[in-house]
């Protein structure tokens, strides 16, 4: 019996210390063989890491165990425990320890599994006879499945060949979308690719047989045994799978991409990862989200846009689906127009930029949404404190064509009854946005898609003033596959942007309003000349039609006269060639060459100033009108791209790069936060474009298996043209708006340090920022120059930054996220001294933004439940509660001074949030 | 659930602090201090009268508000025929021109000439704009004792630019005294008062429809004891020309800052006075040649609610308590006289 005992201890522990290794590799869902007392049984091994159904398999076979229970309510939790002598029981009970679950003992072998409340005798009868009428099966485990595909063979291999080629698309096995992203990895020839982003992957292999392991995020593990004698081409289906939220965390891309990509200073966006960071009133959102990663910034809490490596609000392009954003926020800022549940992929460029984007000299946003589901009809939502939202997708026809509509809406007036204050109890804040996508396969190689998108916000101060403002735009998309190598992607978008400021203040009362309207064409051709070397060619074409600029009486005893002020309009027009190749196993480069013109173009007023003075109102000597479509000015030039990175082992890599940019088009804004009015305006006679040369620098590293990633980037920028405005200028429904201009050269440069543990219990990103952005204005005349001349840091200067973003994650369902940002106060204008006029006491400012408002940093908690983790089908819901500032600091959003009704000049400091905000939020899928 | 109700009721207090009130509070920041500069603070109105002027110098931003005197100055007005009129200071700092030597009339252009510490001053050429002469001044009560004030103008349908206008408000409100001692008769002050929170109400009329009225609401007040009689809100109107319009606007703006996501970063608000050796001496202040116009609105204690507003001294025979002094005796007032005022009805 002795001798009996440590046989089958030694089996177990066998059993328990291989299986967590080897259970990957070998499928065994049969029932148990064994039959011993389980109080007699000793655990041993290293669970860490194991399915929970797969553990019960496991022991259901070693320990002659039978286990009941609902496949469709036990989920396939992960278990991460270890066990060293421990008894049968207490190590069950640990296993289902966090999840709720509880056991109970049938028989002397027999063991049902269930949720703690619903255990009781008749469940388990009802359990039992599920699983003895068959109705009921073990849950397929996260093991690779397995796959075989053979072309040719080895007599008809035609002789001297050294490489055939297999090509294909992964596909998703339920929806049939491309699965982009997808690694295929020969680890015999040490030889790799990935799946683009149509779906379509290319390897080149010697003849002969292979194993291929195929995957991705979300998707089982296929392996794939191939026999190539002959060119072959196939398209795979992968399948989807839900278990593994260690994998759910890894973005859709190589693990060790951040080395091994060539282009510097780009950031993917994992929009999990952003969902799950602690958020402002619960919700989720891109832009936050954004402003966590290192050279991401804004100048304060609930200010519209972001900036990006020391560059303005105006120097980013911001893409949906390929349509341009001009204004992102809701809520004049606290949220975005970025719906997260329907993001497919984020990507922000903000070092090298590839030579299809241009437009903008700091940065590109490119959010892409994802496709409506072509199997089947799904939807998801959710509530927080200030919207809801929900969206729903499906096959319009079963494989070909489907939908997807998303919508947001808030309801936060209610929050603003409850108040006494009265102008706060009659203000209303109201916004929404909605998001359509309709998406065709045409036929194999043709796909169409159209998106629609349109956002509108309203936000009304008691019966005083507020803003109106909404986005309206459609894209369509038609991706044409010539060739297995060649292929096609054209884009047609129109937009419009408007915005309004509405005033009721009796006889003067007003509404202000401008926006602008763009049409884009982009045709792109991809050419894949062999699998490490790739070509994109283009062209694109904008117009800005940009409305003109419109007062009009509002209210009933107002007696404003309508005016309006025409605004310039423009084309933009670019040529562009990118390529992208590896020179060796260690040298790889990705180089472009984009040609970009601008015609700004009646009808318009070109006003004629004094030669040698300062352009003012009073300087102008004349004007010149020119017709509806008549040149008035052209711009243009190159914008060389280039980006290099050289790898000196297989964990860490410098890449280097050097971007020209060109930007057409300016946010006229002399506010401390972008308003919905502030004018859009292209470039001019007196208006010149901004160009940007911008050098980076950065190295790469990668350790325990890209468990964690370092990274260390450097840039500078060379700026000129850029926007700069005279003292308290005045912009709207100015006809001569260069008058209240300035042309500055900035230089902005900096370091950015970021550590991300990429997966495991504790998970996130440290990230600190040094940089600077400076601005001069050496070329205006004397008397206009700012700060005489000197060098003087831009509104969104900061020189500091930290951001600490951790989560831990408790179990697959239960996550604890928590978030720290630091940064330095932002530049404002300081009084240096005091004077009276007319009997009013006035500070006198002399040097712009000598002074810092006082360190931003703040610090947020939210804890997660969602059993979407563990579920891949049916209703499953989300549960998040969020402290955001918990320590309740009074960050300053600005500084500015005031006499009190003794006429002592006080300093006093506005925070937007001065206290903690907890939050609550639910959210659904089905 | 009702503590679900609860904690969401202060979660939207606390949203709606965050999105509409936020939280303003005073902070101790010294903010940086720079040379004295001049400050020429003039005008010339169509009225005739003593036209005064005052030069004075910046002083360091604080608590402070007073501003040094600037003494010996030789100050000269001439306009575009020629006429030249010397200004004489009357008291540190103050300078006065008589009227009557060059007269303000619209339509005509003034240059300043100022000479100070070796160094000669000039103003760009001011003229005078025609007067909008407005129609008449209204209140309005609003919550039982919120009183705003407004100006009756109407724009006239000929006029091109503008018009651009700025006022300055002050009010006189009527204190009786009780009976105190029989041989103390009871006097009846008008005691004036002004507005000490900064007021600087302007308006671009360029934007206004010609051939209507406008009614621009120049100022407002909370009604206390003072309003318990009679108060007449004088309201002087002056038309400026653009450029002085230009540069109150500004003045303006630096008084209205809140501090908000929308407001405009402050800067220098450089004047039209010009050092004629040194152009880039930033000097301050500016002197604007414009007539100015004046209304009254009266305001009776019934305008408010009823007993709201109790007279300063009481009802007769219910003095209040404890018995202000200054019911025995209202000429201890400031501004306080018993000289009936021109416009009182």
């Amino acid at each position: 019996m002795d001798l009996c005992r440590r046989i089958l201890i030694l089996h177990i522990v066998f059993i328990g210390t291989l299986t967590c290794h080897s259970f990957a590799q070998t499928e065994r869902d049969s029932l148990p063989g064994g039959n011993v007392a389980l109080d007699d049984v000793v655990v041993n091994g290293d669970y860490r890491g194991v399915g929970l159904t797969d553990l019960l398999s496991i022991w259901q076979e070693g320990f002659g165990v039978r286990f009941y229970f609902d496949p469709e309510i036990v989920p396939q939790y992960k278990v991460y425990v270890q066990f060293k002598n421990e008894r049968f029981y207490p190590a069950l009970r640990k296993v289902l320890a966090g999840n709720n679950l509880a056991f109970s003992l049938l028989d002397k072998n027999a063991i049902i599994i269930a949720p703690r409340q619903s255990l009781n005798r008749a469940y388990a009868d009802k359990i039992v006879a599920e699983w003895e009428s068959g109705r009921y099966t073990w849950p397929g485990r996260n093991l690779a499945a397995e796959m075989s595909l053979s072309f040719g063979n080895a007599s008809t291999a035609p002789a001297g060949t050294e490489v055939l080629a297999f090509r294909g698309k992964l596909l998703d096995e339920q929806s049939r979308e491309a699965v982009i992203g997808a690694t295929l990895l020969v680890n015999s020839l040490h030889y790799g690719s990935a799946s683009d982003g149509e779906g379509r992957f290319e390897l080149r292999l010697p003849p002969g047989k292979h194993l291929v392991q195929l995957q991705s995020v979300g998707y089982r593990s296929l392996n794939l045994t191939l026999e190539l004698f002959k060119d072959g081409q196939a398209d795979i289906a992968l399948e989807p799978f839900v278990l593994s939220f260690e994998e759910v965390i890894v973005s859709a891309r190589h693990a060790d991409a951040n080395v091994r990509n060539t282009q510097i200073g780009v950031e993917n966006l994992n929009v999990k990862t952003i969902r799950e960071l602690p958020s402002l009133l619960g919700e989720p959102d891109l832009l936050r989200g954004l402003q966590t990663l290192a050279g991401v910034s804004s100048v304060g809490e609930g200010a519209a846009g972001f900036n990006v490596r020391g560059g303005n609000i105006d120097q980013n392009l911001v893409l949906q689906d390929g349509a341009p954003l001009f204004n992102t926020a809701h809520a004049l800022g606290f949220f975005s127009v970025f719906n997260s549940d329907i993001i497919s992929s984020a990507s922000l460029y903000k070092g090298a930029v590839p030579a299809q984007f241009g437009g903008r000299t700091s940065s590109v946003l490119d959010v892409q949404l994802r496709d409506g589901n072509f199997q089947e009809f799904h939807g998801a939502g959710g509530i927080g404190l200030a919207y809801g939202r929900l969206n729903v997708e499906g096959p319009l026809w079963r494989n070909r064509i489907s939908v997807l509509a998303a919508v947001r809406t808030s309801y936060s007036n209610w929050m603003l009854k409850i108040v006494r204050d009265y102008a706060i109890r009659t203000s209303a804040l109201n916004f929404f946005d909605f998001s359509g996508k309709i998406s065709a396969k045409l036929s194999d190689r043709q796909s169409l898609s159209l998106t629609v998108f349109q956002s509108g916000d309203y936000f009304r101060y008691s019966n005083e003033f507020g803003y109106e403002w909404a986005n309206r735009n459609a894209s369509l998309a038609w991706n044409l596959i010539f060739s297995e190598r060649l292929s096609s992607a054209f884009k047609a978008v129109a937009g419009t942007y408007t915005g309004s400021l509405f005033e009721e203040r009796g006889s003067e009362g007003a509404r202000l309003s401008n926006g602008l309207a763009n049409i884009t064409l982009r045709e792109s051709i991809f050419f894949q000349q062999n699998p490490t070397w790739q070509w994109i060619a283009g062209a694109e074409a904008i117009r800005y039609l940009l409305p003109d600029e419109q007062l009009e009486p509002f209210g009933p005893s107002s007696v404003v006269a309508p005016k309006s002020v025409r605004k310039d309009r423009g084309d933009e027009w670019a040529v562009f060639l990118q390529t992208e190749g590896k020179l060796s196993e260690r040298l790889a480069f990705s180089a472009g060459l984009r040609y970009s013109g601008f015609l700004q173009r009646g009808p318009g007023t070109v006003y004629e100033y004094v030669p040698g003075v300062p352009q003012t109102a009073g300087a102008i000597i004349g004007s010149k009108d020119y017709g509806a479509n008549e040149a008035i000015q052209r711009y243009g030039g190159w914008e060389p791209r280039f980006s290099a990175r050289w790898q000196w082992s297989a964990g860490s890599s410098v890449k280097a790069g050097y971007n020209l940019m060109r930007q057409y088009i300016h946010l006229i804004s002399n506010t401390a936060a972008a308003t919905p009015v502030d004018l859009w305006q292209v470039s001019g006679r007196h208006i010149r474009p901004q160009v940007a040369h911008i050098y980076s620098l950065g190295y790469f590293h990668n350790f325990r298996k890209n468990l964690w990633e370092l990274s260390v980037e450097t840039y500078y920028k060379a700026m000129n043209g850029i926007v700069a405005y005279k003292e308290i200028p005045r912009l709207l429904l100015n006809e001569h708006i260069e008058t209240e201009l300035l042309s500055a050269a900035g230089k902005a440069y900096g370091a950015e340090f970021t550590l991300r543990k990429t997966s495991g219990r504790w998970s996130g990103y440290l990230t600190y920022s040094w940089s600077r952005s400076l601005l001069q204005t050496r070329d205006a005349f004397p008397v206009e120059t700012i700060n005489a001349g000197a060098w003087f840091p831009a509104n969104f200067d900061q020189p500091h930054q930290v951001n600490l973003s951790l989560k831990r994650q408790v179990n697959p369902v239960q996550a604890f996220s928590m978030n720290f940002t630091y940064r330095t106060g932002r530049p404002f204008t300081t009084p240096e001294a005091g004077y009276s006029v007319n009997g009013v006491v006035v500070s006198h400012y002399s040097l712009r933004n000598a002074g810092r408002i006082p360190d931003y940093h703040r610090f947020d908690i939210s804890y997660t439940v969602d059993k979407s983790a563990v579920k891949a089908k049916g209703y499953r819901s989300s549960f998040s509660f969020s402290i955001y500032n918990l320590y309740a600091r009074k960050n300053a959003f600005s500084v500015f001074f005031k006499r009190n009704v003794f006429n002592q000049q006080e300093t006093y400091r506005l925070a937007v949030i001065g206290t903690a905000l907890p939050a609550l939020s639910y959210s659904f899928i089905f | 659930m009702q503590t679900y109700y609860k904690l969401i009721g202060r979660i939207g207090a606390l949203l709606t602090v965050l999105l509409l009130h936020s939280c303003i509070d005073v902070l101790d920041l010294r903010p940086a201090t720079t040379a004295k500069l001049l400050v020429v603070d003039g005008k010339l109105s169509a009225s005739g009268g003593t036209q005064l002027l005052r030069l004075s110098e910046t002083s360091v931003i604080g608590r402070s508000a007073n501003f040094p005197p600037v003494e010996g100055a030789q100050i000269t007005l001439r306009d575009h025929l020629g006429n030249e009129g010397l200004y004489e200071e009357t008291e540190p700092g103050v300078y006065a021109l008589d009227g009557s030597v060059i007269a303000g009339m619209p339509g005509r252009t003034y240059i300043l000439r100022i000479e100070v510490n070796g160094e000669v001053y000039e103003s760009l050429p001011e003229t005078m704009p025609e007067s909008v002469r407005p129609d008449s001044s209204s209140f309005v009560v609003t919550n039982g004792q919120l009183l705003n004030i407004y100006s009756n103008i109407p724009i006239p349908g000929d006029i091109e630019k503008g018009p651009y206008l700025k006022w300055r408000i002050d009010y006189v409100y009527q204190l009786s005294e009780y009976f105190c001692h029989p041989l103390d008769p009871t006097l009846v002050c008008y005691v004036q008062q002004y507005f000490g929170n900064q007021l600087l109400p302007i308006l671009d009329g360029s934007l206004l429809a010609r051939g209507e009225t406008a009614r621009p609401f120049v100022a407002a007040t909370e009604a206390d004891k003072r309003f318990g009689e009679v108060v007449f809100f004088n309201v002087y109107q002056e038309t400026l020309n653009p450029g002085a319009f230009q540069y109150w606007n500004k003045i303006s703006l630096l008084l209205t800052q809140t501090g908000s996501f929308f407001d405009a970063p402050p800067g220098a608000v450089r004047g039209n006075i010009i050092n004629t050796n040194k152009p880039e001496e930033p000097v301050l202040g500016y002197f604007y040649a414009a007539p100015e116009d004046t209304t009254h609105v009266k305001i009776l204690a019934s305008d408010f609610l009823p007993f709201t507003i109790n007279p300063y001294c009481g009802i007769p025979g219910f003095p209040p308590v404890p018995r202000p002094t200054e019911c025995c005796n209202c000429l201890i007032l400031p501004n306080a006289s018993t000289i009936v005022p021109p416009y009182w009805y």
